[in-house]
């Protein structure tokens, strides 16, 4: 490009233009050559040109940063594309081959990574499961015992405690009591101050019970537990109560 | 993707054609192998494809489905190429430090491609969004701009814009791209190509 090509406005030297032209010429020159760049980049930069298209090429003829600019695009573009086609020749190459050696061990690679997987999954189910029955045993046979056997079962002894009453009754007319071993029957009795007996709840299996009759306020009552086998059912349990 | 999906699902079937689809791991390492002169041997070779293979089994779940699988599984093989190459022939390791690839000399043609291509693809990851994407299709995948528009979900322009703000942006992040000692040399042959 010739310097008359170029224009003052296009070299960025400005001891190559005589100092009294530049204030006034140059500097309106050069205004319109940043515009006329900033303009065809946008527009390079919003998809509406590409670098083919005629205006481009014109800009960058005449203005040495939208050359540069436009040649590092290029550039860029250029060894991407190099290194898309050696992907690709890489791939076109691989596709063509067969029997090659290293598919057997892809193949007994994937699937003893696969045994192994299932082999931890199935390991972490079991972990789980163990943690689990652990956890429920645990919170079978925590249950308060006053004698400390715990054979709860059919055949077994119920601590006399198992089924203590709860002490006060907070609910009027709501009785509750423990007990952790399922399959037993109740039969809470309620009594009166004197100890007279007032009502019962006939066999029920819930732990709680709430009598359909009037309660006097002070009562005594007692929770029957049957178990499976009657001759291991416990002594009531009686305990004083006061209704509030 | 729904290869992918249906080895992850743990079926039989999923389990089998993912295992007949990654025999093409020993392929590429084995093609990667030969184009640069066999810097390994046969029994590297089998053991990094075993290496791959774990990889690759390991990452499944990464893997978006937004360019092609063998692409994906390509980059894999290179990657472990190069990382083995080096470990077998002593030289320093990779870095993740972009602005330091420049400085890096490359030990060997066959590895400086390996580097160039490696490079490339941590310059695309840095620069990420749809814009490294639509480089990619562009650039790897040969797509036309209408192919792109339409995976992406863009309009014609805005898959050129974002190829073109795509370009620009990582030419400035990453002028160690471009660096001549990290380029292959048929790259010069078309540097004046028109894009």
């Amino acid at each position: 490009m010739s310097a008359s090509d170029a224009g003052p406005a296009c070299t960025r030297d400005s001891h190559s233009v005589s100092a009294p032209h530049w204030p006034a010429h140059g500097w309106s020159m050069k205004m319109h050559a940043a515009m006329s760049r900033d303009e065809i980049l946008e527009r390079l930069w919003s998809g509406e040109v590409d670098l083919e298209a005629p205006e481009v090429k014109a800009a960058a003829a005449k203005d040495p940063e939208v050359r540069d600019a436009v040649a590092r695009l290029r550039a860029t573009a250029a060894h991407l594309r190099t290194l898309g086609k050696e992907r690709a020749a890489v791939l076109a190459e691989a596709a063509t081959l067969r029997g090659v050696s290293g598919e057997r061990t892809v193949t007994d690679v994937a699937r003893r990574r696969r045994r192994q997987t299932r082999v931890r999954t199935l390991g972490l189910w079991l972990a789980a499961a163990a943690v689990l029955g652990i956890a429920l045993t645990w919170r079978t046979w925590s249950t308060p015992s006053a004698t400390g056997d715990g054979e709860l079962g059919p055949g077994a002894r119920v601590a006399a405690d198992a089924a203590a009453p709860q002490g006060v009754v907070d609910r009027y007319g709501e009785f509750t009591w423990r007990f952790g071993s399922p399959g037993c029957e109740y039969v809470v009795t309620v009594f009166d101050g004197q100890g007279r007996k007032i009502g019962d709840s006939g066999r029920i299996h819930t732990q709680t019970w709430t009598p359909t009759f009037d309660l006097p306020t002070e009562i005594e009552w007692q929770v029957d537990v049957k178990t499976p086998d009657p001759q291991n059912d416990p002594e009531p349990y009686e305990m004083r109560a006061r209704l509030r | 993707m729904d290869l992918v999906h249906a080895y992850l699902e743990g079926s039989a079937a999923g389990e089998a054609a993912m295992i007949d689809r990654l025999r093409v791991l020993a392929r590429i390492l084995h093609a990667l192998n030969r184009r640069l002169g066999f810097p390994l041997d046969t029994h590297d070779v089998e053991d990094l494809t075993g290496e791959t293979t774990l990889l690759v089994l390991e990452k499944l779940r990464e893997y978006e489905g937004r360019g092609a699988f063998d692409g994906w599984l390509s980059r894999i093989c290179r990657y472990q190429l190069l990382n083995f190459m080096r470990k077998k022939l002593r030289r320093p390791q990779a870095t993740d430090d972009l602005d330091a690839l420049p400085n890096r000399a490359a030990g060997s043609d066959a590895e400086a491609e390996l580097v160039a291509q490696e490079n490339a693809d941590r310059a695309l990851e840095r620069l990420g969004g749809s814009e490294a994407e639509v480089l990619r299709l562009r650039c790897f995948e040969g797509l036309d701009f209408d192919a792109i528009a339409e995976r992406l979900g863009l309009s014609y322009v805005n898959a050129k814009a974002r190829y073109y703000r795509g370009l620009r942006k990582l030419e400035r992040l990453t002028p160690g791209l471009l660096d001549e000692s990290q380029r292959p040399k048929e790259e010069q042959e078309e540097r004046d190509e028109r894009i």
